[in-house]
């Protein structure tokens, strides 16, 4: 069980916590810029993204100790950040319903700087499809990893992954 | 896939999202920290109750009559599925059996000599497949060398192939693919096998690029070659392209767009179809009277006779997915949706997604949808609905929604939770991913 910070009076405890913050920090600074870019692909909105991702560090910061003890923090990085895009998605749509017109477009990309041809591709995938094209061809992870850290099969990863590159090239070819 | 990359890339640059600095971190934990406070009355009563629930629902859960857990000679006891388990004599993983109304479980084959592992996260080989026999009588499991979506882990030792062991025996190797010279196209050979659904009998495909052939091989070492050189399975190989006919007399296999049937006891093989273009599954009817197809490019499911007749659409359009299975009896479909009609849900138009849970008749009428956006509003379940024995109940993972749930397949009734190992022995007898991803051997 973690110890509250009141309980720690050795030096070799508190040096510990400042490694731990240290460490911390180098792992938000590597890793921040990278996960906002995935996100922004994923979500199609650049308000949702920044926040996903402030979250998402702040819930490893949270529990770091055990974090940095993983395998792979930073997988556990991304799927803490689908969890909590799923979660803000299934209150969106609450939301939506209820009050209807009166929410934001959640696809931005849609209309916004579709004058930049890879956006313009993109926006032709749906956000599952994005998703799992984001985890493989951009993240590096295989099906069965990004499977894991989006929440899904590892055969969905490789249909929604067809099915993306379908959609790409059918608009790159209606587009010539 | 670097071109994709590339445009992800592009993509996300467009958009110039502002990444997050320490001090905004800072500030929200504060904040949290505030609210946290406030809340923490109203989620202990909230874990309460769903812990209250759950157990409730536990109770409630079918049990196996002790006498009936074990037959005669069988190496499975009812309703056991297969679960890694850590070496006792080594640094990697043996394979146990885990009863699913206990949880308990029990080493039935010691893999040490066999894996390779410098430790339980770092080996060289590994097994990415293991089945029951039908019979019960039997255990058989795969080691490769292979990662599942990347280079090789080692070399191909002589332990990589496929084997099988008996209640009271030792594992036995039936084949030896890195005994071969490397094919025409410098490929490993791929290996593909499944149990007949009613003997101890293996359907394996071999793909080395020059002798590729279906066979049917006995554990006992028997082995009878059904198709040569006219084979040729989707790849990467899943074992969902090659199917036992429920009675065990034929084999439907995939080469290339078609489907074809083989006698188990031999002669030609017959063209079932071969209108599809990219074949990820087919599963006989239980009465082995229909095949079901899932054609992955052209988002189709289809069903056909078992003679290749009246091949028709089930389902059309890019929602079609995965995870089809036949109702106990044969009298409906289970299958998932994927994806979002944003012109039926305008709402959810550029969301995340729903995935549906539906079961239709063989020939597409009456569709039934399980789960869906109605059951619970974050519809994003992991993919895994079963049958229950019956055929009367659908449980599936819907993490979001309250976890391991069960309904009734006919839709009426209202969702109930269930546990975990209930619907794993429903699901499946062998490995699954989640096995594989638990140890960490997909992670490389």
């Amino acid at each position: 069980m973690e110890q509250p910070a009141e309980a720690v009076t050795d030096d070799a405890s508190l040096a510990r916590i400042v490694a731990t913050q240290e460490s911390f920090e180098d792992f938000f600074l590597a890793h921040r810029g990278r996960l906002v870019e995935a996100l922004v692909v994923i979500t199609a909105n650049r308000g949702e993204a920044e926040e996903l991702a402030q979250d998402a560090f702040l819930r490893l910061w949270e529990r770091w100790d055990r974090v940095a003890a993983m395998d792979s923090p930073v997988g556990f990085l991304y799927r803490v950040s689908m969890n909590l895009y799923r979660s803000r998605v299934r209150r969106a749509a609450v939301a939506l319903r209820k009050t209807v017109g009166l929410g934001n477009d959640p696809d931005e990309l849609l209309r916004v700087e579709t004058r930049d041809m890879a956006v313009r591709l993109l926006s032709a995938l749906t956000p599952r499809e994005r998703a799992a094209l984001v985890f493989t061809a951009y993240l590096g992870y295989s099906s069965e990893e990004a499977g894991q850290l989006l929440g899904i099969k590892a055969t969905t990863v490789r249909v929604l992954t067809a099915r993306a590159r379908a959609a790409l090239r059918s608009v790159t070819e209606e587009s010539r | 896939m670097t071109i994709e990359r590339d445009l992800i890339t592009r993509a996300a640059r467009a958009w110039a999202p502002t990444e997050p600095s320490i001090e905004d971190l800072v500030r929200r934990r504060d904040r949290k920290e505030r609210n946290r406070r406030l809340g923490a009355l109203v989620v202990g009563v909230a874990i309460t109750i769903s812990l209250a629930a759950s157990g409730i629902a536990i109770m409630r859960s079918e049990t196996v009559p002790a006498d009936q857990r074990t037959t005669p000679n069988s190496f499975r006891r009812d309703g056991e599925f297969i679960v890694f388990a850590p070496s006792t004599t080594g640094a990697g993983w043996d394979l146990a059996a885990q009863d699913p109304t206990t949880g308990n479980t029990r080493t039935i084959v010691r893999t040490d000599g066999l894996v390779d592992c410098a430790d339980r996260a770092a080996c060289t080989n590994f097994i990415r497949k293991a089945e029951w026999s039908a019979d019960g009588r039997w255990v058989a499991f795969e080691i490769s060398n292979a990662s599942l979506d990347g280079p090789a882990l080692g070399p191909c030792g002589q332990e990589v192939g496929i084997w099988v062991q008996a209640a009271d025996g030792e594992p036995q190797q039936l084949t030896t693919p890195c005994d071969a010279p490397p094919s025409r196209l410098h490929e490993p050979v791929r290996e593909l096998w499944a149990w007949s659904p009613v003997d101890a009998r293996l359907a394996y495909v071999r793909i080395d690029g020059r002798t590729d052939e279906l066979r049917v091989i006995d554990p006992e070492g028997t082995s009878t070659s059904l198709v040569t050189g006219n084979v040729d399975p989707p790849y990467p190989v899943e074992s969902s392209s090659m199917a036992w006919s429920p009675d065990g007399s034929q084999i439907a296999y995939v080469d290339g767009s078609s489907v074809y049937a083989v006698d188990v006891n031999g002669g030609e093989r017959s063209l079932l179809a071969d209108s599809f273009e990219d074949i990820i599954d087919i599963a006989w009817s239980p009465a082995g009277t229909h095949i079901l197809v899932q054609d992955q490019t052209r988002y189709r499911i289809q069903v056909m006779n078992a003679d290749g007749s009246d091949l028709h659409v089930l389902l059309q359009g890019e929602d079609a997915c995965c995870d089809m299975a036949w109702s106990p009896n044969g009298d409906r479909i289970l299958y998932l949706l994927s994806g979002v009609d944003a012109g039926e849900r305008p709402w959810l138009k550029g969301q995340m997604g729903h995935s549906e849970v539906w079961t239709v008749a063989p020939d597409g009428s009456n569709p039934v949808e399980i789960f869906g956006e109605e059951s619970c509003d974050d519809g994003n379940i992991d993919g895994a609905p079963a049958w229950d024995p019956d055929g009367s109940q659908v449980a599936y993972n819907a993490p979001a929604c309250g976890g391991w749930l069960v309904e009734n397949a006919n839709g009426t009734g209202d969702v109930r939770p269930i546990d975990e190992l209930l619907w794993r022995s429903w699901y499946a007898g062998g490995l699954t991913g989640s096995d594989l991803a638990a140890i960490g051997q997909i992670k490389h």
